[in-house]
């Protein structure tokens, strides 16, 4: 593996917008230590579309979570964008979260008392945008997702596909190195799950990183690579 | 994000629950209110107070049977003050002897029961024996005719000098009170002179008084025994010279008195040196007291206040913990989130502050309306007020606030 001696040399290989060596979770919940993820190895290239599989426990939200830097892997080297970001902290992660990747979850995804246009500019807030960029980000955001007429509107006041879609928008803020979408399906109808798709399919196409969270076969179809988790184990 | 970003954001939070958020003020409103409240009015009662003093003399020694405290004997019980012997005319006459001295004054008054002339009346009035030099003492403006002298107290004349309460109240407007006769409590005297106006001194009248020499008084009345010596005995009020500290005239009266009193130099003094200083000094414990009292009310008030901030702030971080999560996800930093529920308490007890602010204000002009006391708000009440309220938010505001700034971001998220 021509990767893991650039490594070991301290030079991390580019182009590569997401590389796993040897990565490990371990939960420890006292009476035995659970290994959500178990030694995994994961290259992901600029411009991929990946669905990751696997029944329930199987591991795929945790790799989601280390891959958004929302956890931090026991053991083992996590590069995003050729920076070992496994090795940040507090301030730098949380910099890392709001600039490198965009998150879209299964539900409630959005403050309910935020407006949708003000739930878009939450990264932009904490990115510190000046404000005159950031009413013009989050009015391209909207109009991306085809919400423009909608962002004055509260959560309780949307679809659960419009919902999802103003969840991407935010996404989408900072122009992230990826989009990481955990069951972005899970609650909607078989008609906003297909517009909901597209929206996806469209980023991709466009040359958007996208890593999709899925048990559903109809939306891993979607994807360009399905990456099968067993165990904690990448099949 | 900059502070008034922050500031608004907590501000349209309070909103959004805007019955929690006032009953969770509540605390810091009413300390607030307490706080600018007591302090208009205290500084009203200071106000009220010093302007009373400079219608004393300002720099008149009071000799007495009882040391002024609190308007209480000191240390003594009030029948070992009864038992002292009687200030006498002669203490009078050998204190005005002593050079720091420029008068010493024998005073003596009796109430008197409402007094009438033809159809006028005058109530409350006090009948006041007094040597020479009373207008001195008393800072007594002569307005018409002239005062007791010398010559009224070596025959006993007959003669009086108003106050100008009654020279207003038992004769017609226009019709001059000098050398005209009144009749007070069976003793017709002339009238030799009218005082000018002075006002109630700790809402005591002082215009009510009629003033005959002493040696006049002493002739028809008799000097009280037991009790009623102690406030209304013989006194003698000293003024000391041009130029000499009230200190040292102090000290030769008392040293004099002790003197003709055969105290030894063991003995406390069994008579009381009064100067508007002792009076200003007990009248300032009296102060302390009830700043003691207001710094407690407030303080306590602001406590309770603090931790109803503490404990809805508490409530709100439990409830909002996916939002944390939400918002941890998107990009903020532990500080983000420490400024979001620090600002939303800041906001909370600010809220409180203004509110009690407008209602302290509200109250002081309301005692000011009804009582004689007259509310005085200096602008760092206001100040003080705001920064109580600011202070108390960011103390109980911390901990909840770090509270949610320290959540996992993935146990957020997963919170039901």
């Amino acid at each position: 593996m021509a990767e893991r001696e650039e490594v070991a040399a301290g030079r991390p290989p580019l182009k590569r917008v997401i590389e796993l060596v040897g990565v490990s979770k371990v939960y420890d919940t006292g009476h035995v230590a659970v290994r959500a993820l178990d030694d995994v190895d994961l290259e992901l290239g600029a411009g991929e579309y990946v669905a990751i599989m696997g029944p329930s426990g199987s591991g795929k939200s945790t790799l989601m979570h280390v891959l958004g830097c929302l956890d931090a892997p026991t053991s083992g080297s996590y590069f995003l964008q050729g920076e070992e970001v496994s090795q940040y902290e507090g301030r730098r992660l949380a910099e890392v979260r709001c600039r490198e990747v965009g998150f879209v979850f299964q539900q409630f995804n959005l403050l309910p008392r935020l407006t949708a246009a003000q739930n878009v500019e939450l990264p932009l807030l904490y990115a510190r945008a000046p404000a005159p960029r950031r009413r013009e980000i989050v009015a391209d955001m909207l109009a991306k997702v085809g919400l423009s007429d909608r962002g004055h509107h509260r959560p309780n006041e949307l679809s659960g596909g419009e919902i999802q879609r103003v969840a991407i928008a935010r996404a989408l803020a900072n122009d992230p190195a990826i989009i990481l979408a955990d069951e972005p399906t899970g609650n909607l109808d078989s008609k906003s799950e297909e517009e909901l798709m597209q929206l996806l399919d469209g980023l991709n196409d466009r040359g958007r990183t996208l890593v999709l969270v899925t048990h559903d076969d109809g939306v891993a179809r979607h994807a360009k690579r399905v990456i099968t988790l067993r165990d904690g184990r990448v099949v | 994000m900059n502070f008034l970003t922050l500031f608004a954001r907590a501000v349209a939070s309070m909103r959004y629950n805007k019955t929690r958020s006032f009953l969770t003020t509540l605390g810091i409103i009413i300390g607030v209110t307490t706080i600018i409240a007591i302090v208009a009015l205290l500084k009203g009662l200071d106000r009220t107070i010093d302007r009373e003093f400079s219608s004393l003399g300002t720099k008149t020694i009071y000799v007495q049977k009882m040391e002024f405290q609190l308007g209480l004997p000191r240390h003594r019980g009030f029948d070992e003050v009864a038992k002292r012997a009687d200030l006498t005319l002669g203490d009078a006459a050998a204190v005005a002897q002593l050079p720091t001295v420029r008068a010493a004054v024998p005073t003596i008054n009796n109430e008197l029961d409402t007094l009438t002339r033809g159809v006028y009346e005058a109530d409350e009035c006090s009948l006041t024996g007094v040597g020479e030099g009373a207008d001195l003492t008393g800072n007594w403006v002569v307005s018409e005719g002239r005062f007791i002298t010398a010559y009224d107290l070596r025959h006993r004349n007959m003669v009086c000098v108003l106050g100008s309460y009654v020279a207003d109240n038992l004769f017609a407007p226009g019709d001059n009170p000098l050398n005209q006769m009144l009749d007070v409590d069976g003793h017709r005297y002339l009238v030799v002179g009218v005082l000018e106006e002075k006002g109630a001194s700790f809402g005591h009248p002082q215009d009510n008084q009629i003033f005959i020499p002493i040696d006049t008084y002493l002739k028809y009345y008799s000097l009280p025994k037991g009790r009623a010596s102690v406030f209304h005995g013989l006194r003698i009020e000293v003024l000391p010279k041009e130029g000499v500290p009230v200190e040292s005239a102090l000290a030769n009266v008392e040293e004099l008195l002790r003197r003709r009193r055969g105290l030894r130099y063991y003995e406390d003094n069994d008579f009381g040196l009064n100067t508007q200083e002792s009076m200003l000094s007990s009248l300032n414990n009296i102060r302390s007291i009830l700043w003691l009292v207001m710094v407690g009310v407030a303080g306590i008030s602001l406590l309770v206040g603090g931790i109803g901030i503490m404990n809805i702030m508490l409530v709100s971080v439990a409830e909002r913990t996916r939002e944390i999560g939400i918002r941890k996800a998107v990009g903020a930093n532990e500080f983000d989130i420490l400024a979001q529920f620090l600002s939303e308490a800041v906001a909370l007890s600010s809220v409180g502050g203004a509110v009690g602010i407008v209602l302290g204000l509200a109250a002081a002009a309301f005692v000011s309306a009804i009582t004689p006391l007259k509310a005085v708000v200096p602008w760092w009440t206001v100040v003080l007020g705001v920064g109580f309220s600011a202070v108390v938010g960011i103390i109980f505001g911390i901990y909840p606030a770090r509270k949610a700034s320290g959540l996992n971001p993935i146990e957020a998220i997963r919170y039901e």
